[in-house]
């Protein structure tokens, strides 16, 4: 069979195949990777001439049986990644059967399809141009296909002209096209969960504080949250088992229920309260569904909030997403039941002997509840360390903690002072989020980072949850500047991370480096990737506002006819149309003053042709004319003529025109 | 049927709009765009993009779907532009044999940057030859056994540059026409001298058309192998080729009616075949044909008026 791709083509498929496996490497399962480059191989050889194309017939077995291999490999990842792997499946396979142009069409459009599926797990600002670099790829596999004899240099002209001329219709369409809600449901993506899980035992934080991947980012609107505030709670965990704390069954019933739509609201914010501050959370992808917020948030639209004051979405957050939250001075609060009370106080069975002989004598000397918690902390501010890599504690956890080692991080903290205000009949409960977070000064937004995930305690007193954060008084820098300064040994510090940009904070350059790619990340995803009917309508509004009397429909129609008509200037440049030369520019004026005076010239009438006409219609003489013929001719005819000798030419030429009209 | 139904009122309506002409300049006015099936394709992924874009609820995706759908306007132009401004030329074709490839010429001119990739054929394509392209003509290749005048039909330029969404193409009418001659076929027919000749018939007894060999010359590359002295070859005297002396007396005619047993189309090449071999020869022959009658003559412009004629001698009907 005869080969219809050249060198080139075959290249430029191979790398855009190459590309997009790159960029959607952590999502392909690996054995399919290398099943894909076998295909890509094979295709080469057959270049060469190696080894021939598969027969239809078997390559249907082949792609069948692979299908097969793969939704058993993949069975238990879900359907999402069965239909990525498929896709690519498909892509790879028609490696296989390249043998026209229609096959590398069908290519280039999974290709896109390809794209699209890398868009729903990447949505970065950085992302977004390795996207495009694919996209330019594709187009240019597409254009080698039709463009063989171009030269390099006006393939890659034609490429990128052709798609900045696209760039602006696609930005109008983006702008006012209305977003359709979703058609019907998609499968997502299975995937481990990042940040905070719903149960805590110590250690999982540690692991986290070693992650700078940004968790959400923060915008307030007006007042900003002072430092010790800045308390972003995600969930509540009310049960102890002797070392992990873990929400409650009730508590995961109230969370159901409300996803499943039986209750939206379980505590009532006072709604006529002027909300404390107003905030734009744009939270990272974690596959979960609790969403960061500070104490007390309204209920936006689309979530779900709990009687712990935490709110849920109600869809596992797989992209990057925003929300609106007010910010409520209180709460109503609703006295507990007993029930509460006992899950509140509840405590494993194993019981940590050594803490309760301390609780048992300090009572027996008389202190009162609050004294004994008063002590603890005073404890911790004087005898313990603050560490992300504390020894491993034995059996007996809290007795360990508090009268061994002496040194760990916030859940040991949270978690051995809930021991004792529980072992003291005082309602508690432990609370996962984030503490604090990065401000960036230019764009005036904080953003929150795993290392910043943080464990406290809440106590039930005077009729309303407290919080308590035990860890501020082992390492108060921890709550006031962070992570990083709480710490002694510096190396303890994102310790995986040898290359993270965070760990150079001390180098001017790379901080600012750093706080510029956070910034334009920043403003993609809100500006961009977050950009909602919402955003839209406030948008127009705000261009009707601009110009009250104006339709927004006939706007954006001669938006587009604007741009289409700019389109189709550039493209077919009509001021190059007719692009006279000097001596035709004469010519042409001669013959329109000859015209008008009843010498007309025939089309297929030369210059000499035409001078011998005027010398015999009219009083030139014979002479002058000629001498106008021969000297058009120079100057239209010959070759490589200097550009000096040019201007003296035309020069003579104009002369002679004069003459030739001034009589 | 319908389609051919469809086809022909399509071909009407082109022969109205775009009558035959010597040179065209292609506008928006003789050029059709049409999404090629590739393109179509292309909407179609376009679509499952989109659907992917909103039931994901990303903005993204849905920006990649708007900016492939203004690539496809950009295109449009593109391609338009590719063909557009485009001049064609019809060349005159010189009258030929049936029964061969006819070649014909069309001289192009675009600017630097357009006219890539234009595809050029027949729109009722009867040759097996591929077009030729070159910078500044095309040749193109038909193909007729029935001798006369033979119009090829419109001439489909298509291009699909540069992405293939789009396909640009027209039908263009140059009017071209070619006059073929019968198809020469080889026969020994026997020849009449003619009867103006008589009178030194004394001289050439002989049957004319086999020729009296005269003498042997030095072989030339070029010269018909029929000729060669193959007895001197073989004897290894050296290449040498046979030389025949010509009757310069015998004129010969040429008589439609002499085979009348043979159908009309045979005759016809026959006789055309015996006027290449007598000019070959450079004999002098008459033609006549039923309503036509051709001087004795010879030389290039005779055989022409005599071929013209064969070419065009109303068949029996």
């Amino acid at each position: 069979m005869k080969e219809f791709l050249n060198r080139f083509n075959l290249t430029l498929i191979i790398v855009s195949y190459s590309a997009i496996v790159l960029s959607l490497y952590a999502q392909l399962n690996v054995y399919i990777i290398i099943f894909g480059f076998v295909c890509a191989l094979w295709r080469i050889a057959h270049y060469y001439g190696k080894l021939p194309l598969i027969q239809r017939l078997l390559l249907s077995v082949i792609a069948i049986a692979s299908s097969v291999v793969t939704v058993g490999l993949l069975y238990q990842h879900g359907l999402f990644n069965i239909m990525l792997h498929l896709v690519f499946l498909g892509f790879s396979l028609k490696f296989l059967e390249l043998k026209s142009i229609r096959d590398v069409y069908f290519f280039v459009n999974t290709g896109f399809v390809l794209i699209a599926l890398f868009f729903i797990f990447n949505t970065s600002i950085l992302s977004t141009l390795i996207a495009s670099t694919l996209i330019l790829l594709l187009l240019s596999t597409l254009l080698s296909l039709h463009a063989q004899q171009y030269l390099n240099r006006s393939f890659m002209s034609l490429l990128i002209k052709s798609c900045v001329l696209s760039l602006p219709l696609a930005i109008l369409l983006f702008v006012v096209m209305p977003r359709l809600p979703s058609l019907w449901k998609m499968p997502i993506q299975k995937q481990a969960t990042t940040g905070l899980s719903d149960s805590v035992s110590p250690g999982e934080i540690a692991k986290l504080s070693r992650s700078s991947a940004l968790a959400f980012r923060v915008t307030f609107n007006g007042k900003i949250a002072p430092e010790n505030e800045r308390y972003w709670r995600a969930m509540t965990l009310d049960n102890f088992d002797g070392k992990t704390w873990s929400q409650s069954e009730s508590l995961k019933k109230q969370e159901s229920m409300a996803k499943s739509g039986a209750g939206r609201n379980f505590y009532l914010s006072n709604k006529k309260a002027q909300p404390k501050s107003k905030y734009e959370l744009i939270i990272e992808p974690h596959y979960n569904y609790w969403i960061p917020v500070l104490d007390f948030a309204s209920t936006p639209n689309g979530l779900i909030s709990l009687s712990d004051y935490s709110l849920r979405s109600d869809k596992p957050i797989v992209a990057r997403k925003a929300f609106n939250v007010s910010q409520m001075a209180s709460v109503s609060h609703e006295q507990l039941s007993l029930t509460d009370k006992k899950q509140y106080t509840q405590l494993a069975d194993n019981s940590n002997k050594q803490t309760d002989k301390w609780i048992a004598d300090n009572l027996a000397s008389g202190f009162s509840n609050e004294n004994i918690l008063e002590q603890l902390l005073i404890g911790f501010s004087q005898t313990f360390r603050y560490t992300l890599q504390p020894p491993v504690l034995a059996e007996q956890q809290i007795d360990d903690f508090l009268f061994n080692s002496q040194a760990g991080f916030c859940v040991h903290y949270a978690s051995s002072y809930l021991y004792v205000a529980r072992r003291l009949g005082i309602p508690a409960r432990m609370v996962t989020g984030y503490l604090g977070g990065e401000w960036q000064a230019s764009e005036g937004f904080f953003s929150v980072r795993q290392y910043d995930a943080h464990a406290w305690v809440e106590i039930w007193s005077n009729d309303r949850w407290l919080r308590v954060d035990p860890t501020s008084y082992v390492a108060p820098e921890r709550v006031e500047s962070g992570l990083e300064a709480s710490l002694t040994d510096a190396s303890e510090f994102l310790a995986d991370e040898y290359f993270s940009l965070q760990k150079w904070q001390s180098v001017e350059l790379v901080n600012l480096l750093r706080g510029r790619l956070a910034q334009l990340d920043y403003l993609w995803a809100r500006y961009v990737v977050n950009f909602d009917n919402h955003k839209q309508l406030k948008l127009m509004q705000r261009w009707l506002d601009f110009v009250p009397w104006i339709n927004i429909a006939y706007v954006v129609m001669s938006a587009m006819v604007f741009i289409f008509s700019c389109l189709l200037l550039f493209i077919f440049k009509p001021w190059n149309r007719k692009k006279y030369s000097l001596e035709d520019k004469i010519y042409l004026q001669l013959q329109h003053y000859f015209n008008k005076r009843g010498i007309t010239r025939s089309i297929d009438q030369t210059v000499s042709e035409y001078c011998l006409l005027l010398s015999a219609n009219s009083a030139q003489s014979s002479a002058l004319c000629d001498s106008f013929a021969e000297g058009y001719n120079e100057i239209k005819y010959q070759q490589n003529l200097p550009n000096k000798q040019y201007k003296i030419q035309i020069k003579r030429l104009q002369h002679i025109a004069k003459q030739l009209q001034s009589s | 049927m319908f389609k051919q139904f469809i086809n022909k009122r399509f071909d009407k309506w082109l022969s109205r709009r775009m009558p035959a002409t010597k040179e065209i300049t292609l506008n928006s006015g003789n050029t059709f765009i049409f999404p090629s099936k590739t393109g179509i394709h292309f909407l179609v992924s376009c679509f499952i993009l989109f659907l992917l874009g909103t039931n994901y609820q990303n903005n993204l995706i849905l920006f990649l779907v708007f900016f492939l759908c203004s690539f496809m306007i950009t295109c449009l132009l593109l391609s338009f532009k590719n063909l557009a401004g485009l001049i064609i030329k019809s060349v005159e074709t010189h009258a030929q044999f049936a029964g061969h490839d006819i070649q014909f010429k069309l001289r192009i001119k675009h600017n630097k940057h357009s006219g890539q990739d234009i595809s050029y054929k027949f729109q009722h394509a009867s040759s097996v030859l591929h077009t030729i392209v070159e910078s500044d003509s095309v040749c193109l290749y038909a193909f007729n056994k029935q001798r006369g005048y033979f119009n090829p039909g419109r001439v489909t330029v298509r291009s699909t540059f540069p992405f293939g969404l789009f396909n640009v193409w027209t039908h263009l009418d140059f009017g071209l026409q070619v006059l073929l001659y019968p198809k020469p076929i080889e026969n020994k027919m026997s020849l009449q001298r003619s009867p103006s000749n008589l009178h030194d018939s004394s001289l050439n007894q002989s049957i004319a058309g086999v020729d009296q060999f005269s003498n042997l010359k030095n072989y030339q590359a070029g010269e018909s192998l029929k000729s060669v002295a193959w007895k001197q070859v073989a004897q290894g005297r050296g290449w040498f080729s046979k030389q025949f002396e010509q009757s310069a007396g015998g004129d010969i005619s040429l008589d439609i009616d002499t085979l009348n047993h043979l159908p009309l189309e045979t005759r016809l090449s026959y006789i055309c075949y015996q006027i290449i071999e007598l000019e070959r020869t450079e004999q002098r022959y008459a033609l006549s044909l039923y309503n036509q009658n051709i001087e004795v003559g010879s030389g290039r412009s005779h055989q022409k008026r005599c071929l013209t004629a064969l070419a065009l001698v109303k068949g029996k009907r």
